[in-house]
């Protein structure tokens, strides 16, 4: 039996099914019923944080990823700390055996930075031994699809490189599909393809998030987050003040803004008429356990009157 | 309109237009590029919805959002993907020479856009041309050069 060679056109008419097939695998979403599986899981739990300082913890990851995890400020925000109290939806066990007693007000202080760094929130440049790995958008809302957290049964799907890791940086958008929530992430049959689930599910809002994502040294990290608002760093001396350039968004109520110096992660509250120039610094009456280490990174979080994130961004300082 | 009826609406147009779009971009600009950049468009037309259900061309007009999406993205190094051919037994008439899908990202985007629309999905080169906003002689012009590019990139053997 003789091989034949179809024709140019023929070869296009049954390339379909398999063009067809890719768009639908890098759509698809996941029935709302679809079990997790228990292997390799990766449990981020991002709940609200009491103000002030609390110990540097890790609870977040489980399994090897946690170990690829350990560098950049995706890690950071992953291994962040734990609260005294668990959010009323969280999946997560409350952690009682933390109680900080650090409730002291944070200090919040309305300054005009004498140098403002202009940026358009993807800070700071890269070093130059860092490759850029992706620079990807993820949105809250809209029609379902592998970019959208706030999709039941959200799967995203990655085509290239270690997908729990990639997850779980994808995580440090849990901010804005709410405080109350948890995420899970796990491996799905398809290679390349992770399942997340958000739980309750997020809330949609008209919110995109611009992400830039590094790698270096074998490691990937998150090096910005940008929203809508466009803010600015700027370190004096031993001093770093965080800019919101054009204010907060309308509809924003208060911002919050959390910083890493070695290894505390702080929390500071501003209403919205003082919250576009804020001074990163300890809460007066707490003790900076690493006075002679620098700001790693700021996250500001714009919250409107129904506790709805309404705008995010951040990066490394 | 009232918010459910917009809602409605959106849904619609996503079920309807949607798919249409997703392949559009994935034909121009490779399955990832293009689904993302569909995401992108179809996000962006959820919260503009108002404005753009007024619109005559919805379709037409997030074709430009989500171009824009898909060069940025392309300026920044991502990659053309295309599925490869499966391929099948000796009598099956499916051994094919050349790479198929390694000489369509050899194309330029509007001549595989052409030939995928117009030979893969059965579109009229006037359909084409409704929603990338081109005239229908010119895809025609797209489409015969891309296919005698594809031709030549095939018998050549050059995909990478």
């Amino acid at each position: 039996m003789s091989r034949t060679t179809p024709s140019l056109e023929d070869r296009l008419v049954r390339y379909r099914p398999t063009l067809d097939d890719a768009i639908a695998d890098r759509t698809a979403l996941a029935p709302s019923d679809h079990r997790v599986a228990d292997l390799d899981l990766i449990d981020l739990d991002w709940p609200p944080a009491e103000l002030g300082r609390s110990a540097y913890r890790s609870r977040v990851l489980v399994g090897a990823s946690a170990v690829v995890l350990i560098g950049g400020l995706a890690v950071v925000l992953a291994t962040r700390d734990n609260p005294p109290v668990a959010p009323a939806h969280s999946a997560a066990t409350p952690d009682t055996s933390f109680v900080s007693g650090n409730t002291t007000s944070a200090e919040v202080v309305d300054t005009t930075p004498a140098t403002t760094i202009e940026g358009s929130g993807v800070t700071p440049a890269c070093p130059p031994e860092t490759e850029t790995v992706t620079h990807d958008t993820i949105y809250l809302g809209g029609p379902a699809s592998a970019q959208n957290l706030a999709a039941p049964g959200f799967i995203f799907s990655v085509p290239i490189g270690p997908t729990a890791v990639d997850i779980a940086i994808r995580a440090i958008a849990l901010p804005v599909i709410g405080q109350q929530c948890s995420i899970v992430a796990a491996p799905t049959s398809n290679a390349g393809t992770v399942m997340v689930t958000v739980n309750p599910p997020a809330v949609p809002t008209a919110l995109r998030l611009e992400m830039s994502i590094v790698e270096r040294d074998g490691i990937i990290g998150v090096t910005g987050i940008t929203g809508s608002t466009r803010f600015a760093t700027n370190r004096v001396g031993d001093q770093v003040n965080l800019t919101l350039i054009d204010g907060l968004p309308a509809s924003a109520a208060r911002v919050q803004v959390r910083f890493k110096k070695g290894n505390d992660v702080w929390e500071l509250t501003a209403d919205a008429t003082t919250g576009t120039a804020i001074t990163l610094a300890i809460p007066s009456g707490e003790a900076d356990r690493f006075p002679d280490q620098p700001i790693d990174w700021a996250l500001f979080t714009a919250i409107d009157a129904n506790d709805h994130v309404v705008d995010v961004g951040g990066g490394l300082i | 309109m009232e918010p459910d009826q917009a809602e409605r609406a959106f849904d619609e147009f996503v079920r309807a237009d949607g798919q249409r779009l997703r392949r559009v971009m994935s034909s121009q600009y490779g399955v990832d590029i293009g689904c993302e950049s569909t995401d992108a468009a179809l996000a962006w037309a959820w919260e503009h919805w108002g404005r753009l259900h007024a619109m005559s061309n919805p379709a037409g007009y997030l074709y430009r959002v989500g171009q824009t999406q898909a060069r940025r993205a392309i300026s920044r190094g991502r990659p053309v993907v295309f599925p490869s051919e499966p391929t099948g037994g000796p009598d099956s008439g499916s051994l094919i020479d050349g790479d198929l899908a390694g000489a369509l990202r050899l194309l330029p985007d509007q001549q595989r856009l052409a030939v995928l629309m117009v030979h893969v999905y059965g579109w009229t080169p006037l359909e084409v041309g409704r929603i990338t906003g081109t005239p229908a002689v010119t895809v025609r012009s797209h489409l015969r050069r891309g296919l005698r590019h594809l031709r030549s990139t095939l018998s050549k053997g050059t995909t990478p």
